[in-house]
């Protein structure tokens, strides 16, 4: 039986994040009195800086460990993505402030919701079994089921909430059913547990597999991998913003942190007949996600067929399955988060008045900021994977990881080759809307004022992205830290 | 006799989720399913795992179903032609395909599955047990769960209060 | 200091430039303040650098602290962070500072310094004034880069940077067509260079297997050129004599490039198209002088072929004489100056090319005071008469007689004048033209620089003498520039004429000297101040200026006969050896007809086929693909279903 000291030095953020939502409930409740000014303020700024004291704290004080108990673990993989989740949740907190007004009632409330997906989240990095796991990722998926609808004012905020608990009830059903036949093939339900009993068969039984791949399906449907993706565009354009935000790279994450832990730790050796697999989804996903890009109209559905596109990149790394390729994930997903988080709080500038997100906003936006074109230049490019930006640098990592993985499995060639054409088929789109932002005519010609804090975000956002292009060591350095105590191949710690 | 206990059991309840899913009328489909919750305790029973099999009647084809049914009455919803069940040739496809491959699943189940369950695994106390211990962060992780859907649900319901 | 003060130096510029850009731009004020600020900084941490050094190399090897090793010339300080590394390839972001990177930064940042304070007034009342001030430090982050590089790859970054900034300020009257169409012709130019440069670095990586200059001048001074590595290319052996001979090749367009040597100077005098101070700096002191910086930096990698050493010194004495018979029959005073920068730059090059580095360097720094100074001479003047042709000027002595003054000592320290900083420098280069290394010991190399040096005095009298002297030509009333302006013109005087002994005493040039002699190269060659080298110097001075003074001040001679008597030698000259024309031909009629030949290509075969034919497909595709995106939840959820069929059924 763990103890409680044992159960703190793994899930102590979450303790944080979950006691810090409590927080907020009681000082809400307090200090709230049905008003629906002032105390929001409040909320939210406790949230602001409970999170950036944890993110502190997790950098200051919280060391990777290389004890593994049956409840979940704090390698340095875990720790990488604990810190990952608590900066996007920082950046969705600080993404609501400029929103918020839009929100017809519960302002205060919206913070608790975010702390607990974000504590979901982070638990989901540490998890050592198909239980917490699974309460893991309903803990995030149920919250940002509620987030989504969070304008029920909104009929396009409300539809999408319903789609998105209906595509994700279908999801989990799956993934639980798919748990129980993985437990009726091993007997297990720990990581470990299971794992040992997959390296002791010969081959897989079919029931095993068969269970594998409905919890690939499970998580295939939060990192919206095709054919799992189909509630991405019309939840992304319906959620406010700052949830959008939070569901492309938070959400995405936790499909991430989960595939990576099961494809490297739970199947281990026997992951390189899953290649084939994972590959064919990256490349179906890769070129679903960039040719649907192309014919959208909104900004928010765009970004969510880009996020499709990106999840395509981070298959394709996973069916890699080398150290470098864990590594490569690990980057990718920052770098992705500044550019992306840049990209959406433009979006909520520009259509602070019309209140939608048709490309038709940024039309023109040079003239009337050039401060946020030139930022959503930059996170377009990022995304694209141009040279000075940093998604080129994780690009970069992950086609070479690929390519080195080529060599013992020569159907990865294909993908990477279809990757490449993608990656050209995906400036298409990305300059396409850099070619409304610096040369159509804006239908307002007004100036866009932007306050300071935006500013100072999009700022930060910029300047991460064009300093992890050059000076990319420091972080690769903590992703291959990642990467080897997920591999399991050097004894972890700091 | 047990045999023909599973067989009846399992059997109602593939009709009964049939018929959930065939009815026009959705309060007829609310009890179907309460039926077909009924047969899976049932089968629940047969396992000896008699807590499951409470719970399941309890809040599955008691609490759940009750709340089904009040939501139906209280909005009303009736019957249309549009809402009948569609087949799109797809959808038949792909469920077929998916009872194929199931039954390749079952049929090779892997070298647990068939093993005689623990005598205990049914037992009150030591699901309790392993709920406060073993799988203490996943419980306390469902309280916070929940605690997010009931303000969630607050929020989302509350009559607009105007600023 | 030894610690953060190199960093310091390179970062504040940068610093300063980002700040700019990014709010100070505004106060004008603030701007100039800071820009000028960060680089006297700068100055003055070099400056104790340089008191360290000089006592380290003056007082022998005693002890200095940790970093600075004192042992003669083997002073250094240097700092590296490992900064991009990609399996067994470690790229270094370093500073590195010996003796001929402190002579080079004094130069920069003094001679910088002194330019930044003239823009104060040059730039006034200009509506880019904060613009100006930020291109002005970025270029010096750009051009610091490069002096405190110790490796290959930082000294391209910031090769490279220089490139973007020099053409920030060349093209800052960037609405003047002709100004824009200059800075484009200095980065083209520059980048044919470049590209030359850079693949020219890879080939020397490739075969050293290091970046880094002292490591690479180890393996190369141990092993010479014939034997650095075996290495095989394309399944064939290639002997790496001939390998070498194309990096070295390759690395020597860098410096052409960057140092405008003949063939690929056409840049420089179409770049006196940006304001003056920008000449000064770009195309006096800084920019310019950093390809002769860089090769005495990778002197070693000539070093061990005789053959490459001759070359580079032809080259250089080529360029010397090309560029001062092109400045004879010019009238823009700017483009005159320029020319005049080429040929010294020649002369610099020249004097690697026959061992003599620290000649090389100390010319380099005479050079860059008096140019500065003339350049800044010419703003004064230009700012004065609004026009840059030497026609419509005449007799300013008598409106700008500071200014004058100032020019006139300026010309006489360029000629070589006896006692002026020119004639120290000047003679350690001819000294070296007349006694050369066997290797280029030919009566060019005797006689020809000798000869440019009395074209030099020519050209520089002719401008002179048409400018200050004379009867009046110009419009207007002239009046002379404020203080800002010609007190850094004093300064820089001041230093033109004493930055021989009479500042430096033989045995400060002596230490100077042996600081910037790199390792490997011959004995250093003392300046006498005998009768003889006077005597030399005045004859070469006296027949220069003298023809100027027969033709352009007295009139004895009319320049028209001599045109006449020259024919077609100075229509060569005059039409700059019609190399600009040649590469005009060149583009307009074999480039243009490959290019017609590619477009053509391009539009049948590539876009309407490929790009319009694949754009076309793929957003049919991208149709198709949002098709199903109906907006039906039960669409959605049994497509998700049918998704999971087809994943099991075909994996399973």
């Amino acid at each position: 039986m763990p103890s409680f000291a044992e159960i703190m030095s793994v899930y102590g953020l979450e303790f944080g994040l979950g006691a810090l939502a409590m927080l907020l409930i009681v000082v809400d409740l307090i200090t709230g009195r049905g008003r629906l000014t002032g105390p929001a303020d409040v909320v939210r700024l406790l949230a602001l800086g409970g999170v950036s004291g944890l993110l502190i704290y997790s950098f200051m004080f919280l060391h990777a460990s290389g004890e593994v108990h049956a409840f979940g673990q704090l390698d340095a993989f875990a720790l990488y993505f604990k810190r990952f989740f608590l900066a996007t949740t920082l950046f969705t907190l600080l993404l609501t402030a400029p929103y918020e007004a839009r929100f017809s009632g519960g302002r205060a409330e919206f913070p608790v919701l975010v702390l607990l997906t974000a504590m979901g989240m982070c638990m989901l990095s540490s998890v050592g079994d198909f239980v917490s796991l699974f309460v893991g990722l309903e803990l995030v998926t149920i919250s940002l089921f509620l987030l989504t609808a969070w304008r029920p004012g909104l009929p396009r905020s409300i539809e999408a909430g319903i789609k998105f608990v209906i595509i994700g009830a279908v999801a989990a059903a799956f993934l639980v059913y798919g748990i129980a036949f993985v437990y009726g093939a091993t007997g297990a339900l720990d990581f470990a547990g299971v794992s040992a009993a997959i390296q002791s068969m010969a081959t897989m039984p079919a029931g095993l597999k068969f269970g594998l791949l409905l919890v690939l399906v499970g998580l295939g449907f939060k990192l919206g991998a095709v054919p799992f993706h189909i509630w991405i565009p019309d939840v992304y354009q319906g959620a406010p913003t700052p949830v959008t935000a939070f569901l492309s790279v938070g959400s995405k994450a936790a499909g991430v942190v989960l595939l990576m832990r099961l494809v490297y730790t739970v199947l281990g050796p026997a992951a390189a007949e899953w290649a084939g697999v994972l590959g064919g989804l990256a490349a179906i996903t890769l070129l679903m996600g960039n040719l649907g890009a192309i014919t959208q109209t909104d900004l928010k559905r765009f970004l969510g067929y880009s996020g499709i596109a990106h999840a395509g990149f981070l298959l394709l790394a996973l069916a890699a399955h080398s150290e470098a390729s864990a590594s490569s994930i690990l980057f990718y997903m920052v770098t992705y988060l500044f550019a992306n988080m840049a990209a959406f709080l433009v979006i909520i500038v520009v259509s602070r008045t019309s209140d939608d997100s048709h490309m038709d906003r940024v039309n023109g936006l040079a003239e009337r900021s050039p401060f946020l074109a030139f930022v959503l230049l930059v996170s377009m490019l990022s995304l694209a994977g141009v040279p000075p930006f940093a998604g080129f640098v994780a690009k970069f990592m992950i086609l070479r990881a690929a390519m080195e993985a080529a060599l013992h499995n020569p159907a990865l060639y294909w993908i990477v080759g279809l990757s490449l054409v993608m990656v050209v088929v995906s400036l298409y789109y990305y300059l396409c809307v850099l070619k409304r932002v610096y040369f159509r005519e804006p239908e307002d010609k007004g100036v866009l004022e932007i306050s300071g804090s935006t500013k100072a975000i999009l700022l930060l956002c910029v300047i991460a992205t064009i300093g992890l292009a050059i000076f990319f060591n420091p972080l690769v350095e903590s992703a291959n830290a990642g990467a080897q105590s997920l591999m399991g191949a050097l004894p972890q710690g700091h | 006799m047990e045999s023909l206990f599973f067989y009846l059991f399992g059997g109602l309840a593939v009709v009964t989720t049939l018929l959930t899913l065939s009815s026009k009328n959705p309060v007829y489909s609310a009890i179907w399913m309460i039926l077909s919750f009924s047969a899976t305790a049932g089968l629940f029973v047969l396992l000896d795992a008699f807590l499951i099999a409470t719970v399941e009647v309890l809040v599955y084809a008691g609490a759940i179903m009750v709340l089904f049914l009040f939501v139906i009455m209280m909005i009303n919803l009736r019957t249309s032609e549009a809402e009948r069940l569609r087949l799109s040739p797809l959808a038949i496809l792909a469920a077929l395909t998916f009872l194929v491959l199931f039954g390749r699943a079952v049929s090779d189940p892997g070298p647990m599955l068939g093993k005689a369950p623990n005598d205990l695994v049914g037992d009150p106390d030591v699901i309790a047990n392993l709920m406060f211990t073993e799988y203490v962060v996943p419980f306390e992780a469902l309280s916070l769960l929940l605690t997010a859907a009931v303000v969630g649900c607050v929020v989302l319901s509350r009559k607009k209060v105007k600023a | 200091m030894n610690e953060l003060g190199p960093w310091l130096i390179l970062f504040l510029p940068l610093l300063s430039a980002a700040l700019i850009a990014f709010g100070l731009h505004r106060s004008k004020a603030l701007s100039a303040g800071l820009s000028i600020g960060v680089v006297w900084v700068g100055f003055f941490i070099a400056a104790g650098f340089l008191v360290d050094a000089f006592s380290a190399a003056g007082g022998g090897a005693h002890g200095a602290d940790g970093h600075a090793v004192a042992a003669g010339s083997a002073w250094s300080i240097h700092h590296a962070i490992d900064w991009i590394s990609v399996g067994a390839h470690t790229l270094q972001y370093s500073v590195f500072v010996d003796g001929l990177s402190l002579i080079m930064l004094m130069v920069v940042l003094g001679v910088g310094g002194l330019i930044h304070i003239y823009a104060l007034g040059y730039m006034k009342g200009d509506d880019g004034f904060s613009r100006f001030f930020a291109y002005l430090s970025l270029f010096m982050f750009s051009m610091l880069g490069i002096v405190l590089s110790d490796n290959f790859f930082q000294i391209f970054i910031h090769w490279e940077l220089v490139g973007v900034s020099s053409y920030l300020l060349i093209g800052y009257y960037y609405k003047k067509p002709s100004a824009s169409a200059a800075g484009n012709k200095a980065f083209l130019t520059n980048r044919v260079g470049d590209f030359g440069f850079m693949l020219g670095i890879l080939m020397l990586y490739f075969a050293t297997g290091t970046a880094n200059f002292t490591e690479m001048g180890e393996v190369i001074g141990a092993e010479g050129w014939a034997d650095v590595q075996k290495f095989s290319m394309l399944g064939t052996a290639v002997t790496n004599e001939h390998f070498m001979w194309v990096a070295g090749a390759l690395t020597l367009m860098g410096v052409m490039g960057k140092s405008a040597q003949f063939p690929l100077h056409v840049w420089l005098p179409d770049a006196m198209e940006g304001p003056t101070p920008v000449s000064a700096l770009i195309h006096a002191a800084t920019m310019v002088a950093a390809g002769v910086f860089l090769l005495a930096r990778i002197f070693f990698v000539y070093l061990p072929s005789d053959t490459a050493m001759s070359i580079v010194a032809h080259l250089g004495m080529f360029t010397a004489f090309f560029a001062a018979t092109i400045a004879t029959t010019q009238f823009d005073i700017k483009r005159i100056l320029a020319f005049s920068t080429l040929s010294q730059l020649g002369y610099m090059v020249m004097a690697i090319g026959l061992n003599g580095t620290d000649v090389a360097m100390y010319h380099l720094t005479t050079h860059a005071f008096f140019k500065a100074l003339l350049f800044l001479g010419a703003g004064s003047v230009i700012h004065a008469v609004h026009t840059n042709d030497i026609r419509e000027m005449g007799g300013l002595i008598k409106k700008l007689p500071i200014t004058s003054w100032l020019f006139l000592i300026g010309t006489l320290a360029l000629c070589g004048f006896p006692w002026l900083s020119g004639f120290w420098s000047k003679d350690g280069v001819l000294h070296l033209t007349h006694a050369p290394p066997a290797y280029a010991d030919n009566m060019l190399i005797h006689w020809l620089p000798t000869f440019t040096a009395v074209l030099t005095s020519y050209y520089m009298f002719r401008l002179v003498f048409l400018t200050f002297f004379g009867k009046p030509r110009y419009h207007g009333e002239p009046h002379e520039s404020p203080p800002t302006m010609w007190v850094p013109m004093a300064v820089l005087c001041l230093l033109a004429v004493i930055a021989g002994p009479m500042l430096f005493t033989e045995d400060v040039i002596a230490t100077f000297r042996s600081l910037t002699r790199p390792a490997g190269s011959s004995p250093f060659h003392h300046i006498h101040a005998d009768a003889n080298t006077v005597i030399h110097a005045l004859l070469i001075f006296g027949v220069g200026a003298g023809a100027a003074w027969v033709t352009f001040s007295r009139g004895w001679v009319d320049p028209e006969r001599i045109k006449k008597a020259l024919g077609p030698i100075h229509r060569l000259f005059d039409n700059r050896w019609y190399i600009d024309d040649l590469y005009t031909w060149i583009v307009n009629n074999i480039q243009q007809n490959f290019a017609r030949l590619c477009d053509g290509f391009d539009r049948i075969v590539i876009i309407s086929g490929l790009v319009n034919g694949s754009a076309f497909t793929t957003r049919a595709l991208g149709a198709l693909s949002a098709r199903y995106q109906t907006g039906s939840v039960r669409t959605y959820a049994m497509l998700f279903v049918a998704g999971v069929a087809a994943l099991l059924a075909l994996t399973l």
